[in-house]
């Protein structure tokens, strides 16, 4: 997609970028449903899903000329649709075949897009596989499958773009059909008619159109599809002669087969063949029975009327909106926010007398604020596609490490903001094969020792907590061992070993960059790394991550995090006269200390001892070199912030409130000054700096303490 | 059927015979013609009036014909009606 942003797509690589972003989709798609039907591999019904988005995607994949993707899926559809349509039991390793072709898939999507010439070694190989297996089932020699493909029908397709009228065609029609038989109910019937006319038919009196018209009057839904490839140029065309070759109808008609066939009666036989086709079943699970008829019952009420109204199209619910226009939008809706706060709190406005002029602020007020709710709801997606990608994850590492593994979701409907979602995937793969990895016992054995069944859980789970989301990985494995972390930490230097830590302080180092108490590293984890990767990705959504781990009963990792990237909850907070914001997420408690628990220590600095432990002060005015007359801690406010280093307490003059903000970024200038994360514009105009709580550096290295 | 400088405004609701007229008359002018409107208010009575502006775009493909590029009709009297103009 962005070979295509920077300059202004003509349609072709409009066509091209709606493709392959419907492609990833689709591949997405697979991805997931693969993984759900080696779960269950007697549900047909998810398989023909699966088949659907593979046959799609040859199609789509051969109107781009991706014909290496094409191929490749044009016979992975050929041996899904063969399990499909016999419905046999698919042995253990076929559907490792499966997953194995839907690997390739993405792999090949990425060489076609990429335009890479060499095609992973996979490919072939499965490929081999695939033809072997049709061969096997279909009873034919692998020769006649290779046969079947290099037909030029992979590659007629790659026209300059889109699909060609009759594969357009057909899958119109096929969607038509898919349409119709949803608003099937019982009583209808669901015809698709082909109709071929000859030349002379106008002069024998018939037209497409009278038998459409016929058709049409106890039609609940009646579309037609007309072939125009004979349609020759004026020179040689005759109006009384009839160019369309066939026009296929699709018919859902309260009608009898045999009552359709007197519409015809008068054609010869070879013009016109009727199918009658079959309803499709849907299994529905006996909780779900009700709902069904419930929702069956409304389909019929509303079909009813709709006797003589045609042309029923499904309309979409939905539509697809550029991800930059959103952020536009939201921009836009910033914009209106502080101005409507500027004029709610711009005093001479206020000192007008005026209840009409009150009243309208206020409606300003209430609009502005639900338009900016409605404008973030845009912005938020489910987790879900999020956490179904993880199934995969938890699979391969589950086989690769060979423990029996099942993962429980929960929460999945939780949304989150669209820009943050792309940036969890990473982090929460990390985090799942840690916790397969070294999180749960070594192996059966292990765990069955401990009292626990055999299979491990690995608990995905996503929910709000205080104004933030909450992301958090849990394993029922052995638990953090805070002796082995300890001396690891100890011989490692990230800590000297006097400190006295909170078990959360001691969980949080194995998150530090470089530590591992494993002594075995695989190709899974045990670097050092995975999560040290996560600890940073997380901090760049400006969230944070938690550890709670018991011995013997197992780990949770949570990832916190803002609710949106636009906004932040901020307190605000004035010193030297100026107002500064600090992440509400940051904040540990607030408070004006007695004079007895301020402690000065020479060459260290300022502390307050606060239930035992001694947190550095940091005074902001002087952080930002501000001109102001100095106050004694007692005087003023400790906000007591917790950050990778540990907690400070930053003294300010007084707490002013507490707000969300819209977040603005710096210009150039001012990025270089690293206690600043960014700005906002406040009310009454002015700008306030948000405080980048992990860059305040006390005197001291506060490590833990 | 109205002329206005380089566009044809014609009436879909066209009988065989009409379309036949039609044809006759375009054949000889469609280098002067760069768009043609078809006014939608009455039914259409026969499909050799779309197979007609199929085969004069395909003559022409700059001829402008927004009712062909719709690619669809519909009515109460015939459902939707798809086809496609371009190969």
């Amino acid at each position: 997609m962005e070979a295509f942003i920077g300059h202004v797509m003509t349609k072709q690589e409009q066509v091209k970028a709606i493709f392959i972003e419907e492609a990833g989709e689709i591949i997405e798609k697979l991805d997931i449903d693969i993984i759900r039907f080696e779960e269950n591999c007697s549900d047909f019904s998810l398989l023909n899903e699966i088949f659907r988005g593979v046959h799609t995607l040859k199609g789509n994949a051969n109107a781009f000329n991706f014909t290496r993707l094409g191929e490749f899926v044009h016979h992975f559809e050929d041996v899904l649709d063969y399990y499909r349509s016999t419905q046999e039991n698919i042995e253990e390793y076929n559907l490792e075949l499966f997953v194995g072709s839907v690997d390739v898939i993405k792999e090949v999507m990425i060489c076609e897009l990429d335009v890479i010439d060499t095609l992973p070694q996979s490919y072939h190989v499965c490929l081999e596989k695939i033809k072997n297996l049709i061969s096997i089932k279909k009873n034919i020699p692998v020769c006649e499958v290779e046969q079947k493909e290099s037909v030029s029908e992979l590659n007629d397709l790659a026209l300059e773009f889109g699909l060609s009228c009759v594969e357009q065609q057909q899958n119109f029609i096929n969607r038509s059909i898919k349409d119709a038989q949803e608003m099937q109910s019982e009583g209808f019937n669901l015809y698709k008619i082909d109709l071929i006319l000859d030349t002379d038919c106008y002069k024998r009196g018939f037209d497409y159109l009278l038998f459409l018209n016929m058709l049409a009057q106890k039609a609940i839904l009646l579309e037609s599809f007309f072939n125009m490839q004979g349609i020759i140029e004026i020179d040689n065309f005759k109006s009384d002669e009839n160019y369309i070759g066939k026009v296929f109808i699709v018919v859902l008609t309260s009608v009898s087969t045999s009552e359709v066939e007197e519409i015809f009666e008068f054609l010869f036989d070879d013009e016109y063949e009727i199918n009658l086709l079959e309803p499709v079943v849907i299994e529905v699970k006996k909780e779900e029975f009700v709902k069904e008829v419930v929702k069956s019952s409304v389909k019929v009420a509303k079909a009813a009327p709709q006797t003589n109204m045609l042309n029923v199209m499904s309309s979409k619910s939905t539509i697809r909106i550029d991800t930059l226009k959103l952020d536009e939008l939201f921009d836009s809706v910033g914009e209106l926010v502080i101005a409507q706060n500027f004029i709610a709190q711009n005093e001479k406005v206020s000192s007008i007398e005026d209840e009409s002029i009150n009243r309208a602020i206020e409606t300003l007020s209430k609009i502005t604020k639900k338009i900016q709710d409605r404008v973030m709801s845009l912005r938020m997606v489910a987790i879900k596609d999020t956490f179904d990608k993880m199934r995969r994850v938890v699979r391969d590492t589950s086989k690769k490490t060979g423990k029996e593994v099942h993962l429980i979701v929960e929460g999945e409907d939780t949304e989150i903001d669209k820009t943050m979602i792309d940036s969890l995937s990473d982090p929460l793969i990390h985090i799942i094969r840690n916790a397969i990895d070294h999180g749960l016992e070594f192996d059966a054995d292990e765990r069955l020792k401990a009292g626990k069944s055999t299979d491990g859980a690995v608990t995905l789970k996503a929910f709000h907590k205080s104004g933030s989301i909450v992301i958090s990985v849990s394993d029922d494995g052995r638990g953090i061992n805070k002796e082995k972390v300890l001396a690891k930490a100890i011989e490692r230097g990230v800590i000297s070993g006097d400190e006295n830590l909170t078990d959360s302080q001691i969980f949080a180092l194995i998150i530090q960059p470089g530590f591992s108490t494993t002594e075995n590293v695989s190709d899974l984890s045990g670097r050092g790394v995975g999560l040290d990767v996560v600890k940073t990705s997380i901090e760049k959504l400006r969230g944070k991550i938690e550890i709670d781990s018991k011995e013997g009963e197992g780990t949770t990792l949570s990832m916190v995090l803002p609710l949106t990237l636009a906004i932040i909850d901020g307190m605000l907070v004035r010193t030297a006269g100026e107002i500064y914001i600090i992440p509400t997420l940051s904040i540990v408690e607030s408070f004006r200390p007695e004079k007895e628990i301020v402690n000065v220590f020479k060459e260290k600095g300022e502390f307050v001892s606060l239930r035992g432990q001694y947190i550095p002060i940091m005074r902001l005015s002087e952080v930002f070199n501000l001109n102001t007359k100095r106050i004694e801690p007692w005087e003023g406010i400790l906000v007591c912030v917790e950050t990778e280093g540990g907690r400070i307490a930053i003294l300010v003059d007084e707490l002013v409130s507490r707000q969300q903000v819209v977040i603005k970024t710096l210009g150039k200038a001012l990025s270089i000054l690293k206690e600043i994360s960014g700005g906002a514009i406040l009310g009454n105009g002015d700008i306030a700096l948000i405080l980048n709580v992990e860059e305040l550096r006390p005197l001291v290295k506060v490590s833990h303490v | 059927m109205e002329f206005d400088g380089d566009v044809l405004t014609i009436d879909m609701s066209m009988s065989m015979e009409e379309v036949t007229e039609f044809e006759k008359f375009i054949r000889p002018r469609i280098d002067y013609i760069k768009t043609i409107e078809v006014e939608e208010d009455g039914a259409l009575k026969s499909s050799a009036f779309i197979a007609l502006l199929v085969s004069l775009k395909r003559t022409k493909p700059e001829l402008k014909i927004p009712f062909l590029e719709k690619e669809l009709l519909t009515s109460k009297k015939y459902g939707s009606i798809h086809w496609t103009c371009h190969d």
